[in-house]
């Protein structure tokens, strides 16, 4: 069920460690002890990748990113 | 050897360069940046083809330890200038941009290399930035370059392709790099040769030219031998890696290049009279301290681990610290828009192997560096 065509991103420099996006994405994203979000960087499968552009609109701050390959 | 005592003589100009031409011989000799990340330097210049890059020749010795683009500039600044020539000339460079630290012997030798060798550059000037541990780092040069501040900065395709905020090609090379780049033009072939910054309990610390097949033992006996019996090496800078000497001292430079990274060349010599959790601690509380602080592992990160070390050395703290340290270190490594948490991360992991022993002795309240039983520390 791997798309293989979609992987999450976060801008670090931009990130201001809201949180929200572990909230809309918990099986890809937790928090670090302060925070900032611990991303799984590998390709998202289909049925997560309308989750994950949720996570990343609701980013305050847009740091996060969807990355879109070939 | 070449880059320092027998530069060959200056380049004809104008010259013409074919650019496949000039990237065959860089990969046929493997040059990697000798600015600390050892990228393929042939890699970064073909992705630049084409896209009127701004060429930025980074001689800013952004580790505090080392002085060898400053060394490079004094004594062969015609090597760093052919070679910025070369590369500019291959890439179609707009403009070739000339960076070091504000007010050091660099910026010096750049200002004069400026005014006699504009002719041979597209456009050219002088970039000095602060003296800032991250603040020669590539993509804080290139955004400084660009008109912004020295500060590291995120992207997510390279710059060389066109990836910084505005969207222009910013190509940053290391002058060390760039002088090898004209020795290869001028018909030397590999091995290439090393700048070997050597400091710590060594008679003659400096700037040595070596080449890779230099064992360690060599270096240090090139550098007047040791002032006191050798305990550990730092390799790299200090966002480098810790080796003990006994490990170390049979290494050449190729080898100790895969054992932790030859990262800016640095080779620093950690005496048995020293006190590696002194040293280590100081290292790390520096690197905390010159985090950009933009990215939350880095400025949260950094300081963390500066505490779980002190702790580590301590028996009343030492196992909560470990564990904290087991699962700090690979968290913090690898999230920050530059490399400066990883290099911190590299240091303290090595740290953490090669002094085992002497951590030991300081929580059963010992220390054989001041041979001398710690005050405050309960055996």
């Amino acid at each position: 069920v791997t798309t293989g065509s979609a992987s999450l991103r976060v801008d670090p420099v931009a990130c201001t460690a809201s949180g929200l996006c572990a909230g809309w994405l918990p099986e890809r994203i937790v928090l670090d002890e302060w925070g900032y979000p611990v991303l799984d960087r590998a390709p998202l499968p289909a049925g997560l990748v309308r989750h994950a552009k949720r996570a990343a609109r609701e980013c305050p701050v847009r740091a996060l990113r969807l990355a879109v390959h070939g | 050897m070449d880059l320092l005592t027998a530069p060959p003589p200056r380049m004809p100009w104008p010259a013409r360069v074919d650019p496949q031409q000039l990237l065959m011989l860089l990969r046929a000799a493997d040059l990697r940046g000798r600015g600390g990340a050892s990228f393929p330097t042939a890699t970064k210049i073909a992705s630049a083809l084409g896209r009127r890059p701004l060429l930025v020749v980074n001689a800013c010795d952004g580790e505090p330890l080392v002085a060898k683009d400053e060394v490079l500039l004094r004594r062969s600044p015609g090597l760093v200038a052919d070679g910025a020539a070369l590369v500019a000339q291959a890439v179609g460079a707009r403009e070739v941009v000339l960076a070091a630290h504000q007010g050091s012997a660099a910026e010096s030798h750049l200002r004069q290399l400026l005014a006699v060798e504009r002719f041979r550059w597209p456009a050219a000037r002088l970039l000095a930035v602060p003296r800032r541990y991250v603040a020669s780092e590539a993509s804080a040069l290139a955004s400084a370059a660009l008109g912004g501040p020295a500060l590291p900065a995120y992207h997510e395709r390279p710059m060389s392709t066109g990836g910084t905020a505005g969207g222009d090609a910013v190509l940053v090379l290391n002058a060390e790099t760039l002088a090898q780049v004209a020795l290869l033009w001028a018909g030397h072939r590999a091995p290439l040769s090393r700048l070997v910054t050597l400091s710590g309990a060594l008679a003659a610390s400096g700037v040595l030219e070596v080449a890779p097949a230099t064992t360690v033992a060599d270096l240090v006996d090139l550098a007047g031998g040791p002032t006191e019996a050798p305990r550990a090496v730092l390799v790299g800078g200090y966002g480098g890696g810790w080796l003990d000497w006994t490990t170390a001292a049979p290494l050449t430079l190729d080898q100790l290049d895969h054992a932790v990274g030859l990262g800016a060349g640095l080779l620093h010599v950690l005496g048995s009279g020293a006190c590696p959790v002194e040293e280590v601690a100081a290292i790390t509380d520096y690197l905390a301290s010159q985090s950009a602080g933009q990215c939350g592992p880095c400025m949260f990160g950094l300081p963390a681990l500066a505490l779980d070390w002190r702790e580590l050395s301590q028996a009343p703290t030492a196992d909560a610290a470990w564990r904290r340290l087991q699962r700090r270190l690979p968290l913090v490594e690898g999230r920050g828009a530059c490399r400066h948490p990883d290099g911190a991360v590299r240091q303290l992991a090595t740290a953490v192997q090669t002094f085992g022993d002497h951590l030991q002795q300081h929580r059963a309240g010992h220390c054989d560096a001041v041979a001398r039983t710690l005050v405050g520390v309960a055996p």
